[in-house]
Formats: C-alpha cells, sequence, structure tokens
C-alpha cells in the first residue's frame, strides 16, 4: 500500500514539473519577446487588450470581461477574485493580466509557480490607473505607440466631457443604488467605483459618513435627499430599477418628485477602463441636461 | 400542604399578572420611542403629534416631510417588527413543546431553510430564468418566493415523516435537517454563479432587515402572520400534555396527530411570512421563550402569549438600534439579536448546568 502511494506521488511530482517546464522554458523566450498567450483577469483589462486591437493574444478571459461581446466567447477562468490554477494553466498562458483585487492570492502563486508571469495593476477607481493600466499592458504588449495613443483619447475624451462642467454652479446630489430587492436598499458610500465616477462626471454622492455598498435605511435616503438615482442596468432584469421610486424612502426624494433615474451598464459606468472617457460623457449629459441643452445654443449661434 | 401549594399558586399568578403588566408597558414604551427616534432629526413630541393628528383626534398642523417620515416609514417598520418579533417567538416556543427540546427552532422543519432557497433563487436567478415571475408580481416577488419556499419546504419535512402510524418526530426533526442540508447545497451552487451585486443582496438578506416595510406589506405579512399568532395559544393546554410524552398527552384524549399537524402548519405560515418579509433574523424564537420559562415556568398558557410579547419588545429594540447605531448606513437586524442572543444563551446554558435542570 505504501509502496503504491509513494509511487503515486512520484509519478505525479513528475507530471507536474513536466507540465511547467516547457512554460518556464517559455517565460525566459518571454524577456525578449512579446508573449503571445495572455489571460485577462479583469474586465477593464480585457477591454484595453481589445482597445489597442491585440486581441488575437487573449486566450481566456473572467467573467467580468463582458464588453466587447467578442470577449465573452472566449474561454472563461470564473469569477476574477475565485479564479482556478488548473483553468488558467490548462490555456497555457505566458502571462496573466490581473488587477489587485483579483485573486486568491494563493492561487496566484500557485500560477506563478508554474511558470506564468502575472502583471497585476491597481484596482483603484482613478484617472491616473486608467493610464498605468493602458501604459503597463501597450508595454507588455509591445505596442507602446498605441498605448499612449489611446490613453490621448481617453485622456481628452475625459477633459471634453468635464470642459461643459466649470459652468455648474450648485452641483447635483447622486445616490447609487447598486440593489434594492429587499429589506433596506445597498447604497455606494465613499471609497467605491461608483464614488469615484459620480465626482468624474461633477456630482456629489449623496450617500456620506460610511464606505464601500451597506444597507441605508428608508429614513436616511430622505435626509440624504438625492437628486439623481443612479443604478446599473441589469441586462433585461427591470425588477431593479423600474419601481424604484415606488419604494419607501425613495418616494421622498426630490429624485422621484423630477422622476431622475439614471441606467448605465455597470461594466461602461464602473469598469474604469479606456471607455471611462465615454462613461464621464453619458453621465455628466444625464447629471446636468440643462448644460448639453446651452452647448447646442452656442453652437448654433457661432454657426 | 394544601395552603401552601395555595399560596405558591397565587404568588405564581400575581408574577405571571405583574410580568404581563410590565410587558405591555414596555411595548407600548417602545413603540412610541422607535416611532421617535431615527436618522432624521425628529423630536418625539413631534412624531406624536403626527400620530394624534393623523388619528383625527386633535385638528393639528403637521410639516409634510415629517408626517411622511413617522407615518410611512417608521411606523409601519415598527408594526412590522412587532408582528415578526412576536411570531418568531411565539412559533419558537410551540416547536420547543413540541419536540420537547430547548433547542429547537422553527428551522429545524425546514422553514427557514426553504425561504433562503427561494429568496436567493429570485436573487440569482430573477434577471433571467424567474424573470416572468417580476413582470408577474413586481416588487413582491421575493417576498411570495420566499413564503412559498418556506411552506413547501415544511410541507415535504412533514410528508417525509409522515407513515401510516402518525408524524414522527425523531424523523421529522431527521428530515428536516436533512432537507436543510440539501437548501443549504443549493444555496451555495446559486451563490457560486452569482455576480457581484447579487453576492451583496444575498449576503444582507441573510442578515434580516425590516427596511423593506411599507403599509402594503405589513398588511400582507400581518394577515398572515395574525393566523399563528392567533392560533397557536388556543394549543397551549395540548402542549402541556405534550410535555409529558405522547402516549401521555394521548390517554389524557387529546388528537396528537391532528395537534401536531396543526401547529406545525400555523408555524409554517408565521415564520415563513416573517422570513419573506424580513430575510432571516435568527435567535429571537430560540431565546425568548427560554427567558420566559425562566421567570414564568414551562406552562404554555402564559408561555405563549409572554413569548409573543417578549419578542416583539426584543425586535422593536434591536430595530431601533439597527436604525440608527451607524446611520445613515443600517446594521442588520439578525446581526444584532445574535449579537445579543449568543452570549446570553452561552450564560443562560452554564446557569442552567450548573442548577442541574437542563
Amino acid at each position: 500500500m505504501k509502496k503504491i502511494s509513494k509511487a503515486l506521488i512520484s509519478s505525479l511530482v513528475l507530471l507536474c514539473s513536466g507540465a511547467s517546464l516547457p512554460l518556464l522554458a517559455v517565460t525566459n523566450e518571454l524577456q525578449t519577446s512579446s508573449p503571445q498567450k495572455i489571460v485577462s483577469a479583469d474586465g477593464s483589462l480585457t477591454e484595453i487588450v481589445y482597445a489597442l486591437e491585440q486581441q488575437f493574444l487573449l486566450v481566456g478571459v473572467d467573467t467580468t470581461s463582458g464588453y466587447p461581446l467578442d470577449a465573452t466567447k472566449l474561454p472563461q477562468i470564473g469569477y476574477k477574485r475565485n479564479i482556478s490554477a488548473e483553468g488558467v494553466l490548462s490555456l497555457a498562458p505566458q502571462v496573466l493580466i490581473a488587477t489587485q483585487d483579483s485573486g486568491p492570492d494563493k492561487i496566484l502563486k500557485q500560477i506563478e509557480e508554474a511558470g506564468v508571469i502575472i502583471k497585476k495593476y491597481s484596482a483603484k477607481p482613478e484617472l491616473n490607473v486608467v493610464k498605468e493600466k493602458i501604459t503597463g499592458v501597450a508595454k507588455l504588449l509591445n505596442v507602446e505607440a498605441q498605448g499612449a495613443a489611446l490613453w490621448a483619447k481617453v485622456e481628452s475624451e475625459v477633459k471634453q466631457a468635464q470642459q461643459t462642467l466649470k459652468d455648474v454652479k450648485t452641483p447635483v446630489k447622486v445616490m447609487f443604488v447598486l440593489s434594492a430587492k429587499s429589506g433596506s436598499p445597498l447604497v455606494s458610500g465613499d471609497e467605491t467605483m461608483a464614488d469615484a465616477i459620480i465626482k468624474l462626471a461633477g456630482g456629489i454622492n449623496a450617500a456620506q459618513g460610511f464606505s464601500s455598498y451597506k444597507p441605508m435605511s428608508a429614513e436616511s435616503i430622505i435626509a440624504a435627499a438625492p437628486d439623481i438615482i443612479l443604478m446599473m442596468d441589469r441586462g433585461g432584469d427591470h425588477s431593479a430599477s423600474s419601481d424604484i421610486f415606488e419604494q419607501p424612502g425613495f418616494k421622498l426624494t426630490p429624485a422621484a418628485q423630477n422622476k431622475r433615474l439614471v441606467v448605465m451598464d455597470g461594466m461602461l459606468m464602473l469598469g474604469f477602463g479606456p471607455r471611462v472617457g465615454l462613461a464621464v460623457e453619458r453621465l455628466v449629459a444625464a447629471f446636468y441636461p440643462q448644460l448639453a441643452l446651452a452647448n447646442n445654443e452656442t453652437k448654433q449661434v457661432n454657426e | 400542604m394544601s395552603d401552601t401549594s395555595q399560596v405558591q399558586s397565587s404568588y405564581r399568578e400575581l408574577k405571571v399578572k405583574w410580568s404581563f403588566v410590565f410587558l405591555a408597558l414596555a411595548l407600548l414604551l417602545s413603540l412610541l420611542l422607535s416611532v421617535g427616534i431615527g436618522p432624521m432629526q425628529i423630536s418625539l413630541l413631534d412624531s406624536l403629534s403626527v400620530i394624534v393628528a393623523k388619528t383625527g383626534l386633535i385638528e393639528m398642523q403637521v410639516s409634510g416631510v415629517m408626517e411622511n417620515i413617522v407615518a410611512s416609514i417608521r411606523l409601519p417598520r415598527a408594526v412590522l417588527a412587532v408582528f415578526v418579533g412576536s411570531v418568531l417567538a411565539v412559533c419558537g416556543a410551540a416547536m420547543q413543546g413540541l419536540f420537547r427540546n430547548p433547542l429547537a427552532d422553527p428551522g429545524l422543519i425546514g422553514v427557514t431553510g426553504g425561504a433562503s432557497l427561494a429568496a436567493v433563487l429570485m436573487i440569482v436567478l430573477g434577471g433571467t430564468t424567474f424573470s416572468f415571475l417580476f413582470a408577474i408580481f413586481g416588487a413582491y416577488t421575493l417576498m411570495i418566493a420566499a413564503f412559498v419556499g418556506a411552506f413547501l419546504t415544511t410541507m415535504l419535512v412533514a410528508k417525509v415523516a409522515t407513515t401510516q402510524f402518525g408524524t414522527s418526530i425523531t424523523s421529522m426533526l431527521l428530515a428536516g435537517i436533512a432537507i436543510g442540508i440539501v437548501t443549504g447545497a443549493a444555496v451555495g451552487l446559486l451563490t457560486f454563479t452569482a455576480d457581484d451585486a447579487q453576492l451583496r443582496t444575498l449576503t444582507f438578506w441573510s442578515m434580516g432587515s425590516l427596511g423593506g416595510a411599507t403599509w402594503s406589506t405589513v398588511l400582507a405579512a400581518g394577515s398572515l402572520i395574525a393566523i399563528p399568532l392567533i392560533c397557536l395559544p388556543l394549543h397551549a393546554k395540548n402542549l402541556n400534555a405534550l410535555l409529558l410524552g405522547e402516549s401521555e398527552a394521548r390517554h389524557l384524549g387529546i388528537n396528537v396527530e391532528t395537534v401536531k399537524r396543526q401547529i406545525i402548519t400555523l408555524t409554517a405560515i408565521g415564520v415563513g411570512a416573517s422570513v419573506a418579509v424580513a430575510g432571516m433574523i435568527g435567535f429571537v424564537g430560540l431565546i425568548v421563550p427560554h427567558i420566559v420559562r425562566l421567570v414564568l415556568g414551562p406552562d404554555h398558557r402564559y408561555l405563549l402569549t409572554a413569548s409573543a410579547a417578549l419578542g416583539a419588545l426584543f425586535l422593536l429594540v434591536a430595530d431601533m438600534i439597527s436604525r440608527t447605531i451607524i446611520a445613515p448606513a443600517e446594521l442588520p437586524i439578525g446581526l444584532i439579536t445574535t449579537i445579543i442572543g449568543g452570549p446570553f444563551f452561552i450564560a443562560m446554558v452554564v446557569y442552567r448546568a450548573r442548577s442541574n435542570s437542563l
């Protein structure tokens, strides 16, 4: 019995080392040339690879990679915070691109030990980080010029969208509601992607005094008095947003009185990828419709 | 000899009487308090004036926002707390009597397992597979599903445990545990496929909240909850007899099978409705009857009613804490009941083990 198990273990060890050997060899090669196969464990990074037109290098993505639609047809490695080592290794990538919140760390370590290079980028919702991610991925894929061009485009889009904001005298108070299905609604506080994008689009987060996503009582929602309710579009799931103003609490907010509900695709709004400019532009237009009108008028006058 | 027993029984009756007076006063006080306290700064006097104005006793001018907050947010929430707290406690007491086990809990017969499976199904697959349900029932879909899930699972547990010789309590216990494991596995499977927003929703659902309270949910859940609240205390004498043992109860002329079936159905209705409307709120059904037993003894004639009152009081206070302690955010009420209930329960177990009465 003992002998058999020993033999088993040694053959397993052999197998494992055998599997990782070719990968190790590839790793050494990588120092000189760009990788041929990459796996992305973050939706915004996948978007960047596509924006750089290097998608033919992708051999696998995680479940947060929903844009562009083509990305969803690639082999799946699972949810970004719960990826499996063997799933990634079976795709035999040279590089795994991930963000700080991808994981679990133990699994990432196993993948690294098997010879896959792991490139981790910050997961903070900041424009700097978008730049870091774009230039980082471009450098990795040896397309630095395209990377610089992409960042310049994103940056100018954001700047252009924010241009109109200088005329705003009283910023709107926006409340991001993650879910309002049962009990007290889940609302986004400080230090969230939603908080960051609201600020970028010239709004104020109406939910102050707590961080992350927390249940907020109906009464506190009234006290916060949001001008606009912001929600994610859940692809056909209208249950979440359609009757939000019927709920206690929301019913008595300025947002409900003026029927101001903004619904946007989750990955577009909170992804902090190459589409962040578009997200800011759309949110600014939704937050301040009067600005767009004023702009059009001045344009017409100029013409 | 008969003198001392008479003295004892009159002492007992006095104790019962005063306990009920105390409970009624405390309940009234905390109802008023919970209408007066909240994240919005409204004085107790103002809140009371809203209620007085609403009932039309005195013509009074109150501000619109204040009226709305008190009348359509605080008041339904407080009333829901009373309903849910009392029914959880009364069902807990009935379960403990039926199973003749101090650790029995409505969760044992599959109510909570079935409700949570149905609720998680709606949270995770509500946008895709079950979107037609949302089209029909709108915002009430989750509640309706949870109630139906709770009821069906309990009936399944009862069915498994019933043979031609009647419903065996032991089989019921085992079937309940087994079905609880199966529903737990299904919930795990759904959790695995859930996305970020769904994960957060179902995590917080499993900690309970009275935040969804509106007059229409209070009316819907309340009318269901009222059934066990009224009917379970009517079984007090049957439960007392069952404490002696099933065959003894049968000899006393009680139709044990009918009593069992009725108590189980009533519990499924009551706990199912409360889980549907407020999520999982643990420990109320376990700890409240124990406290009452400690003070008033095991006689179900007082135990059931007093448990209902104390359960309502407990949940009202817990909800006040839930709403205010980390405002504007809300601490899930299930956490508060377990934080208070856990240590208390341990203390009680230690006390009873020492005095050899467990």
